[in-house]
């Protein structure tokens, strides 16, 4: 029973970040920044809501097999979002106004 | 065939099969001969792409428990960044300020260096862009998070985890 109610907190949390994710794709204005929203926010988010089923199942082979299936998401999440980032980036799509390039040598004279 | 291949080639084959086992959740044997087989078989077909020793860490208790203290490190703070970015989506006035750094980094395996760009990538705020070489190219959410992952604390760490191999 408490179990239960956990995993259904751990859930809603789960869904709130989705939620964010999905905000965030519609108000941030270029490709790359909306990339920040959409694959930052379902790490924790995909994470959360099977970590709540993993709760819910309890210690057996499913709930392994979910395990799994965070790590699996965890290695591929990344390189999915810097594969669309290096595309976006090398075909020049232009970033939003105001984007600037910080070098790092610079870094103490500048006064962005 | 080198004699270091040969263990990379049953480490694999036992890394798979146990993946095997986690997945079927059984131990008839009808199972454990199918699996057997099936990992042996992608071992064969693999070879080309197999992790052999001189790019792998070398296997050790040290760089298994530092390992774990990275990933945990990692991974509070992927929750941190990952609530300061929902602050910003849902703020009104949505603060951003999205910046572009390159930088250099220290490590010298290809490998350490992937999973810097993918914890880069994984904690939100930044993304990397491009890695050539040892040169980041980092897209930052606000000037912050891009300024803050020149000196990462993880970027240590993983040169600590490195250099003890």
């Amino acid at each position: 029973m408490i179990l239960e109610i956990i995993s259904l907190i751990i859930l809603i949390f789960g869904i709130f970040f989705f939620m964010v994710g999905v905000v965030g794709l519609l108000r941030f204005p270029d490709v790359y920044t909306r990339l920040h929203a959409t694959t930052k926010c379902d790490t924790l988010g995909v994470w959360l809501i099977l970590f709540s089923i993993m709760l819910y199942q309890g210690f057996s082979g499913p709930s392994i097999k979910i395990g799994l299936m965070i790590i699996f998401i965890w290695l591929s999440n990344p390189t999915a979002a810097h594969a669309i980032a290096k595309a976006a980036y090398s075909v020049d799509i232009p970033m939003i106004k105001g984007t600037v390039f910080a070098d790092q040598a610079k870094e103490e004279s500048s006064s962005w | 065939m080198k004699a270091g291949n040969l263990s990379t080639y049953v480490g694999t084959t036992f890394i798979l099969f146990i993946f095997w086992l986690l997945i079927t959740w059984s131990l008839h044997y009808h199972q454990l001969i199918a699996g057997l087989l099936c990992s042996v078989l992608v071992v064969i077909f693999c070879k080309d792409i197999l992790i052999y020793p001189n790019e792998r860490f070398k296997i050790r208790p040290i760089t298994f428990v530092k390992f774990a203290v990275y990933f945990a490190n990692l991974f509070v703070e992927i929750i941190q960044a990952n609530i300061q970015v929902a602050k910003i989506v849902l703020s009104r006035k949505m603060p951003i300020s999205p910046t572009l750094i390159e930088f250099k980094t220290n490590l010298k395996d290809d490998l350490s260096r992937v999973i810097l760009a993918n914890s880069i990538t994984l904690t939100p705020g930044t993304l990397t862009v491009d890695l050539e070489g040892d040169v980041y190219l980092v897209h930052g959410l606000t000037r912050a998070n891009a300024v803050d992952v020149v000196d990462w604390h993880m970027a240590i760490k993983l040169l600590d985890i490195e250099e003890g191999k």
